[in-house]
């Protein structure tokens, strides 16, 4: 484990889903059969064991997601965070999200995982109208969302994200600005708001390319971003990473981790660990899990990239910038040497002259036009 | 010992398998192992592998034992066939005595091929005449033997029918070169001349010179001289090519080889230049080559300014291998400092680009080809032009000269509208036109050079199917309304992206020359505009707007090395684009301003 790291994260994968969403490239599986999940709890459970010798440092963040996470049913989640507690050291307050799909769910459900020890939930709303729902392919309908949002309240939920997309083919900033203050009506804690970007080969791709559906312009989905935010910021919700916002003090820990680029370990098939230097996967397919860890061996590994000191400094720069508080100076030096700012010092007074980044304080961060063209700012910190 | 060698090379158009025979030659005569076999074997660059023809020729020695019984010594040089390499056939020829006239049975005979039968014949060479392909199903090999007799004077009874491609004929020909080929009569008692027909460098050797021998002998060990320079050098090594490099210790009279002399700077061996003893010097060199002029030119620049050294070493060393190029230093404030270079055609262009990019790797920029202007200045003065971004001020010029070319297309009958169409589309004059036979013709145009260069060849090929096929030589200079056309971004000019037009076609030009930049110049932080102006007046406008979204909606664990590497990608993407002033030009941008005309609408 690498020096400088005081806590890690855990992620555990969960690749089932009804069905899968059009604009989705995730991993998942389309089935949910109570024996296949009982079976791969188990797996779960049998690989938390075999790698808990190497994950010693203190747990400040647990995350259910998928995939569907709610087809779990609560008692598995329940045996999850038992072995969880029993091998690991997680804080008491550890953050324990699980991602809910509004069509999974039942309110006894919530109460008893509220029960479990879950103490947060990000529910995969997208949106509050049928029409925009239908596009993305979702299982469920805006009413399933609003009634999901309410119980989450009655069961004793006190930290909640609602999962927003914008950018869906035909929205405009009307339909934009129903979906944020339908979602704010229920007063969650969080809202992630996620522009809509296809990856090549998935359905709604496919129909984007056929002609029957049309991408907004850059210029229009721009226009969402930005009036979404002054929206959100009005309502006196922080701006805390590119497409997060939360009340104060309800950042979501467990991502703040990944963009401070901390270690995590990944559990279930999918999931990628990081050590603070090695990123590997937990290769699919899910047969090929399933039955390496119900053998107790342990889940074939991917190493996808291994870094040394100047790609994490890079990483750091990339994922810090993210985030709109951006990289403070003394933290950054403490983690990569004295010399880690200096090493970006032109690239940082280039970008400042371009009105794309700013200095404050000992502080780096995106100027807000820079948000929506971030990549231009964030590939030069790249080698 | 020479009424055993033949010396002898192949003129054929692209196509018509000169290679393959070539490859088939070297598999008869056992100079391969079926194991060290592969396809155009004497086409040694990759390049001309992936574009299927041939740019450099290779020689090679075969030996063969005829059907006498006498084993003979041929030596091939193989020969490209594209017009802008025609010089090459031209050295490869005055190495010769004879010549193969490779014609693909179901083509005929084409233009190209034309010219350098014709080049063949002056230099009283014996053309021995091959019919290839007979196995494909559209040969006509009797009509193209007709054809051959009825335009080239051959006695089509003497023309071998063959098939490369499955073996047919090979030793037909083979027996036809050691019959009819003469052998060469060089004095071998005399005083030494050998003939540098082509050179290239070694890193390790030095220069190596691929020679013919003339008269005398050559041992290793031996001192030469450079007849043109005087300059004197020790032969460290003397060989043949079989097609590998095989040392021996003397070449004698008619013979073709290599030869090493540690000669360590390149332009001390010239092609056309002719090797004689330091004791015992011959009086008078042989007849060299044709100087070639460079008749299209463009300036070449690296994309990392720091590479220009290595440019200037690059292009040094390739002009040993290929002496038609020529280059001088200039420098563009857009693209700093680089070199503008001369070149036979718009193919020797592309190729000579890819081969200091590959064999050198170097990352270049390529500006508009353009030809040489001449310009007479209203204080009477003449100068001429060869790079538009130093046109005059048009206060100045009093009159304007372009090259105008002689342009021979030959075609069947039923495209003679069409090809007439075109050249007047591109401001040619009928000159006259021939009957080869009833149904092919050679339609003779005089045609401003720069037009052939703007892909008049692609247009001939794409309106005629591919039958047509065209030879051009350069006969003068003509009067001309031409201006210059510049391209601003965002104000400023870019002076890499001038050129020059008839005044006739400049609207439409400067219109297609901001549409087509608005579409390979991406979109950057600020809006760009781009403009074409003649003089101070601006007659096309468009805009790139401000790139408004780049952004990457999530980044979260399982993702981050995948949302990385795209923002790697990004970064190398920027890497291949030049700067100039605060925008970013895509490096093939400055080329691609002459990629623009009728043919190509988008």
């Amino acid at each position: 484990m690498i020096k400088n790291l005081d806590s890690m994260g855990i992620y555990l994968h969960i690749p089932f889903c009804l069905r899968k969403c059009s604009y989705c490239d995730f991993y998942s599986v389309p089935r949910a059969d109570t024996e296949l999940l009982d079976r791969y709890t188990s797996c779960l459970v049998q690989e938390l064991t075999l790698r808990a010798a190497e994950w010693r440092l203190p747990v400040a963040s647990i995350y259910f997601g998928g995939g569907t996470p709610s087809l779990l049913a609560p008692q598995h989640i329940e045996k999850i965070l038992a072995v969880i507690y029993e091998l690991y050291r997680p804080e008491d307050a550890a953050e324990i999200t699980v991602e809910v799909n509004p069509a999974t769910i039942s309110r006894p459900g919530l109460e008893d995982l509220r029960q479990a020890g879950v103490n947060r939930l990000s529910i995969g709303v997208q949106s509050f109208i049928d029409r925009e729902l239908n596009i993305l392919g979702r299982i469920h309908d805006s009413q399933q969302a609003g009634q999901c949002l309410n119980w989450s309240h009655q069961a004793g939920f006190a930290n909640v994200n609602v999962d927003l997309i914008y950018g869906i083919p035909g929205q405009n900033w009307d339909d934009w600005r129903t979906n944020l203050n339908q979602a704010m009506d229920y007063a969650p804690q969080h809202i992630s708001t996620y522009l809509l970007q296809l990856e090549a080969g998935v359905p709604l791709a496919r129909r984007v390319a056929a002609g029957t559906l049309a991408m907004l312009t850059d210029e229009e989905e721009a226009d969402l971003y930005y009036r979404g935010r002054d929206c959100l910021l009005e309502a006196g919700y922080v701006h805390y990473e590119l497409s997060n916002y939360a009340r104060k003090g309800w950042q979501c820990r467990h991502n703040i981790g990944y963009w401070g680029v901390g270690a995590y370990l990944g559990v279930g098939v999918g999931a990628v660990s990081f050590d603070g230097r090695q990123r590997r996967l937990n290769s699919p397919p899910l047969e090929e899990y399933l039955t390496a860890l119900s053998g107790a061996a342990r889940p074939h590994q991917q190493i996808l990239e291994t870094m040394g000191h100047r790609e994490q400094l890079a990483e750091a720069m990339v994922m810090g910038l993210r985030q709109v508080a951006g990289i403070d100076r003394s933290t950054l030096c403490r983690r990569f040497g004295a010399d880690a700012w200096a090493d970006y010092q032109t690239t940082i007074d280039r970008l400042v002259s371009r009105d794309l980044l700013v200095v404050n304080d000992d502080r780096v961060y995106l100027s807000p036009r820079a948000y929506f063209i971030s990549n231009a700012v964030l590939s030069e910190f790249l080698d | 010992m020479q009424e055993r060698i033949r010396n002898f090379s192949i003129i054929a158009h692209i196509d018509h398998g000169k290679s393959t025979l070539a490859d088939r030659l070297l598999q008869i005569t056992g100079a391969l192992s079926a194991r060290e076999m592969r396809e155009q074997f004497l086409d040694k660059m990759d390049l001309e592998r992936e574009k299927g023809i041939t740019i450099k020729l290779q020689p090679v020695r075969l030996n063969y034992t005829a059907r006498n019984g006498q084993t003979y010594i041929l030596n091939l040089i193989d020969t490209p066939g594209h017009v802008d390499f025609a010089y090459e056939v031209s050295r490869s020829l005055a190495a010769c005595e004879g010549a193969l006239l490779v014609v693909d049975a179901s083509q005929g005979i084409e233009a190209q091929t034309l010219a350098n039968v014709y080049m063949a014949m002056d230099m009283n060479l014996e053309i021995i005449g091959v019919v290839n392909k007979i196995d494909l199903p559209g040969a006509e090999p009797e009509v193209v033997k007709q054809e051959m007799e009825d335009v080239l004077g051959l006695d089509k009874a003497d023309i071998i029918p063959i098939s490369a491609k499955l073996g047919i004929g090979i030793e037909d020909v083979l027996e036809a070169i050691v019959e009819k080929i003469p052998s060469p009569k060089g004095d071998p008692a005399g005083e030494l001349r050998a003939l540098i027909f082509d050179s290239y460098f070694d890193s390790y050797k030095g220069a190596i010179s691929y020679i013919r021998v003339d008269a005398g002998e050559l041992h290793k060990g031996d001192m030469i001289r450079m007849m043109s320079s005087g300059k004197d050098f020790e032969v460290t090594e003397i060989g043949v090519l079989s097609p590998f490099m095989t040392t021996v210790e003397s070449l004698k009279a008619g013979e073709v080889g290599y030869l090493a002399a540690a000669i360590k700077n390149v332009t001390d061996t010239k092609v056309g230049d002719t090797i004689t003893s330091s004791e015992r010097p011959a009086r008078q060199p042989l007849e060299g080559y044709q100087e070639v002029k460079p008749v299209v030119f463009c300036g070449l620049y690296p994309l990392e300014n720091n590479d220009f050294e290595r440019l200037r070493d690059a292009l040094e060393k390739l002009k040993l291998n290929d002496s038609s190029l020529v280059y001088e230093p200039e420098s563009s404030d857009a693209l700093g400092l680089g070199f503008r270079c001369g070149f036979l055609g718009l193919l020797h262009l592309e190729i000579v680009k890819e081969r200091l990019e590959r064999e050198y790797d170097l990352t270049l920029m390529a500006t508009a080809p353009s030809v040489i202007y001449r310009l007479i200045l209203t204080d009477g003065t003449e100068i001429s032009v060869r790079n538009p971004s130093r046109w005059p001020d048009p206060q100045r010029i009093d009159k304007v000269m372009e090259p105008y070319a002689k342009a021979s297309i030959m075609v069947p009958n039923d495209y003679v509208g069409t090809v007439m169409e075109l050249c007047q589309e591109k401001r040619g004059q009928f000159i006259n036109m021939e009957y080869l036979t009833p149904h092919r013709v050679v339609i003779s145009y005089s045609l401003p050079l720069a037009e052939i260069l703007v892909d008049f060849f692609d247009g001939l090929k794409s309106r005629t199917r591919g039958y047509a096929s065209l030879d051009y030589d350069i006969r003068g200079y003509e009067v001309s309304d031409l201006v210059k056309l510049d391209i601003m971004l965002n104000g400023e000019t870019v002076d890499a992206l001038s050129t020059i037009c008839h005044k006739d076609k400049a609207y439409y030009r400067a219109r297609a020359l901001v549409e087509r930049l608005r579409r390979i110049i991406p979109r950057q932080l600020y809006e760009v505009v781009i403009q074409s102006s003649i003089g101070n007046r601006v007659i096309a406008r468009e805009s790139v707007k401000a790139m408004r979204k780049d952004v990457l909606a999530k980044c979260y664990g399982g993702d981050i090395t995948r949302k990385k590497k795209l923002l790697e990608k990004q970064k190398e993407g920027k890497k291949r684009m030049k700067q100039i002033g605060r925008v970013e030009v895509p490096r093939d941008a400055f080329m691609s301003v002459m990629e623009i005309d009728g043919d190509k609408k988008s």
